[in-house]
């Protein structure tokens, strides 16, 4: 039977078949809209397209499965291929494959989202896409770095956004005659008055060591993770002003020396 | 920064007499013709401290004020209200009180129908707390109010707030923090130019747990509802939950 008497002979299911792909194409793309409007809400966006991409496919793949079979076509041949070949590519692509399942579990774990600052190994950026096989970061000087999954997954992150505030420490040093009460009050007031530290939890200053050159003050404030880089980029400068308005020396480093032995003066007259 | 006016000018054209008051207030405004333009001008006020702007000038545009929410979007859209003498709420009752919400000068250039903020500023620096933990908390916009049986008269830089109160426990409640999702809420204003926040509702459901929502309703009969400049997210109703403290 050639192939224009095999068409003649089957045509109808042809058709048939034709017109179940489409559809499951079509209830495809409706349902992949459906869920994505019922997860939009409850996941994070990539989490929401991978899962209709898997669904999509996943539609499209049996449908087209089904259409062979209800055609006559023997599968078992291109099953036993497609799991043959399913172990090699396996081996073949066990980083990808690893990137992959690594990318899954950070798409449900979310440790963090688009927008984002965070900093894995010596990159520090901000998130600017989260796929499955990789991470896109874009970071501080605008430079792009894909970090693959697997190497997301298995390093420690620091997630500079996942609280909604900051805190900021400084330390200075007073003299030992200075008040330390005094210091920090003034150092108090003027944290208070900027409206990029919060009110609650207050601003806190703490004798924290006496030092060699004089009383070391650790002074830490809270602000919103929005306003972290001005408080980060104002605080040294605050405790600054605030002790020299309350006239209050930072102290310069001093040591005293004592020696073992009087020191014997020369006058110039006794120099050979 | 000590002022002492009284709130006459939202919802009103910008006059002289309310240039007047805003510069008694310390907050200089020029607002001058020239030509097919008006120039406006702002000097003083938080958080930028001088804008300058030229508006095109049709036959029937006018610049008026209205009160908006004294918020910077990308900080906070959260109001925490702190009660300077907390009220202690009897088992099972109702009580309806009054406090004071921090509003700013929302200045809008308005044309039939169509209007557009074109500035807007506070008389002194925004301040802010955070309700909760720093892991799971929110950052508001933070206000030390009195609390009052009666509406109080708002200062310029206040709006008066009606809150209704709901112990539905078996104790007596202590309350000092009230939070507000500022995005839902919406403002008034009198015939004497006065502000007023959306009547809310505290209901308490337990030791330092409460919801607080937003009844839709002015605080009192008569009042105009003033322009929303931020964008209304969602279309739901004005609700937060309170969980980390009355």
């Amino acid at each position: 039977m050639d192939v224009i008497e095999w068409l003649q002979v089957h045509w109808v299911e042809i058709l048939y078949v034709i017109v179940a792909v489409l559809a499951a194409l079509f209830i495809g793309k409706l349902l992949a809209m459906a869920v994505r409007r019922a997860l939009i809400e409850r996941v994070s966006k990539p989490v929401a397209d991978n899962i209709v991409k898997l669904i999509y496919y996943s539609l499209v793949v049996l449908a087209v499965v089904m259409a062979l079979v209800s055609l006559g076509v023997d599968i078992t041949g291109a099953v036993m291929a497609g799991g043959f070949a399913g172990i090699v590519i396996g081996f073949a692509a066990q980083a990808s494959v690893s990137n992959v399942i690594s990318g899954l579990f950070l798409l449900f774990e979310k440790p963090f989202k688009i927008g984002d600052f965070i900093h894995v190994g010596d990159i520090v950026g901000a998130v600017a896409e989260i796929g499955v096989l990789s991470t896109t970061i874009v970071t501080w000087d605008g430079v792009k770095v894909r970090i693959p999954s697997s190497e997301l997954f298995n390093s420690s992150f620091k997630n500079y956004s996942a609280s909604c505030v900051r805190l900021v420490r400084v330390g200075v040093q007073i003299s030992y005659s200075a008040s330390i009460d005094e210091a920090i009050n003034a150092i108090l007031s003027k944290l208070r008055e900027q409206w990029y530290i919060l009110e609650e939890p207050e601003p806190v200053v703490l004798a924290k060591e006496f030092a060699s050159d004089g009383v070391t003050l650790e002074v830490r404030a809270w602000t919103p993770g929005s306003t972290w880089f001005i408080l980060y980029s104002n605080l040294a400068k605050l405790v600054k002003d605030a002790l020299d308005e309350a006239g209050i020396e930072i102290p310069f480093p001093q040591r005293v020396v004592w020696f073992a032995s009087p020191l014997k003066v020369e006058e110039p007259g006794d120099l050979p | 920064m000590i002022i002492e006016v009284r709130c006459v000018i939202y919802g009103k054209e910008l006059s002289p007499a309310i240039i007047a008051k805003l510069h008694e207030a310390g907050v200089k405004l020029i607002v001058e013709k020239s030509g097919v333009f008006i120039a406006y001008r702002r000097e003083g006020g938080f958080p930028e401290d001088r804008v300058e702007k030229i508006i095109e000038s049709t036959k029937s545009c006018r610049i008026m004020a209205y009160p908006i929410h004294s918020i910077q979007m990308e900080v906070s859209t959260h109001l925490l209200l702190r009660l300077t003498k907390p009220i202690v709420v009897a088992p099972r009752s109702k009580l309806t009180v009054y406090a004071t919400a921090p509003i700013s000068v929302g200045i809008y250039v308005v044309e039939g129908n169509s209007r557009k903020l074109i500035d807007s500023f506070g008389f002194s620096p925004y301040k802010y707390a955070l309700y909760g933990k720093p892991a799971s908390g929110i950052v508001c916009r933070f206000y030390r109010t009195e609390v009052f049986a009666e509406p109080p008269e708002p200062a310029l830089w206040e709006a008066v707030t009606k809150v209704r109160v709901e112990n539905s426990t078996k104790e007596f409640i202590e309350v000092k923090n009230i939070v507000y999702p500022l995005l839902h809420t919406d403002l008034y204003v009198d015939d004497e130019g006065n502000a007023y926040m959306e009547l809310a509702h505290l209901h308490i459901r337990g030791k330092g747990l409460g919801t607080v929502t937003l009844e839709n309703e002015p605080p009192l009969s008569g009042l105009k509802r003033c322009p929303q400049p931020f964008m209304k997210l969602l279309e739901k109703v004005g609700k937060f939950s309170m969980e980390y403290g009355l």
